[in-house]
């Protein structure tokens, strides 16, 4: 049972990780620093191109459903944009990403998991589906996630970004899977970006990404 | 009387150097974002051959500025937008300095 558990705590933190785009700028790292109650992570990113990346990640999750094991997982991504659309004041994608994963908990295994986003964007409106299935011996969970962003003004390069983003998660065969809404505020400039939320039941969180 | 003659010489040198001043301005869709647009400004920063970029999402710009001497040739321009991730609509060469569209954007 604990498996389960844990595979569906990889999964949201992956899923977490997919909230930004999978795919920095050409050439670039992106260094992303999740944290919240029960789950922290830190991934690389590398981009050789706009259209795909690789990422190398680690994430920690405690005191799962109750337990005091932790959860402690490695794992390697690619990601690639299958489509983009540019248009004069507006933009979006159609990414897809998978990867492998090793997971220590109460028994070690492995993991495999493939994902897709879809998103539009302008300078005041961002909207975003993200779907990414977990799979391995004896589990098989899929995490969904609808976003809708609202600025209440127009950045610029040299101008902070801030949002307030809308989230909707749901997790198939996990113990929970309800509907779970939450609303973060989100800052970014050319190099750095900030998400702040708050779900539903008052526990916070951050996602932190560092352009370089 | 010499340092007169010195600053004449320099106000010369000033003023030609801004009537040379090559600026490109790009006009490029898709530019939404300022941490997704960043690549834009790295891509042209790497090329020894710019001196300065400037972008603007509010007037889908990309202006850069381009050393004495040199020019980016069109193909090359439009290369290195897409790749970037972004689509090139127009290009056009101005005399304008980078600083003054930044200047004319600033206080738009």
């Amino acid at each position: 049972m604990k498996m389960p558990l844990c595979s569906a705590l990889a999964l949201l933190a992956f899923a977490s990780a997919a909230h930004a785009r999978p795919i920095g700028y050409a050439g670039g790292q992106m260094l992303m620093l999740d944290a919240s109650d029960d789950l922290q992570q830190l991934s690389v990113t590398h981009a050789p191109s706009f259209r795909y990346a690789f990422a190398a990640g680690h994430l920690r999750a405690s005191e799962l459903a109750g337990a005091d094991d932790t959860l402690s997982s490695t794992y390697l991504r690619a990601a690639i944009l299958a489509k983009r659309w540019n248009l004069p004041r507006a933009q979006a994608n159609v990414f897809f990403w998978g990867g492998l994963g090793s997971a220590r908990y109460a028994s070690a295994d492995g993991s495999r998991h493939i994902g897709a986003q879809v998103d539009y964007e302008t300078r005041r409106i961002y909207t975003s589906l993200v779907s990414e299935l977990h799979e391995g011996s004896g589990f098989s969970y899929r995490f969904d996630t609808a976003a809708v962003g609202i600025a209440p003004y127009e950045h610029d390069m040299e101008r902070m970004a801030s949002w307030i983003v809308l989230k909707a998660k749901h997790t198939s065969n996990a113990r929970d899977t309800s509907l779970k809404p939450e609303i973060a505020w989100r800052m970014f400039t050319a190099k750095w970006w900030l998400d702040a939320g708050i779900d539903a039941d008052g526990k916070p969180s951050i996602n932190l990404m560092f352009n370089y | 009387m010499k340092s007169l003659r010195l600053m004449l010489i320099l106000a010369f040198a000033l003023a030609s150097a801004a009537a040379n001043a090559k600026t490109i301005r790009v006009e490029v869709n898709g530019l939404v974002c300022a941490f997704c647009a960043n690549g834009i400004t790295e891509a042209f920063n790497r090329r020894t051959d710019v001196s300065d970029v400037f972008v603007s999402l509010e007037h889908r710009l990309v202006a850069i500025a381009v050393k004495d001497g040199k020019d980016i040739a069109d193909a090359e321009l439009t290369k290195t937008l897409t790749d970037a991730g972004y689509t090139v609509v127009g290009i056009a060469r101005v005399d304008t300095t980078l600083d003054a569209i930044r200047a004319e954007v600033a206080n738009e």
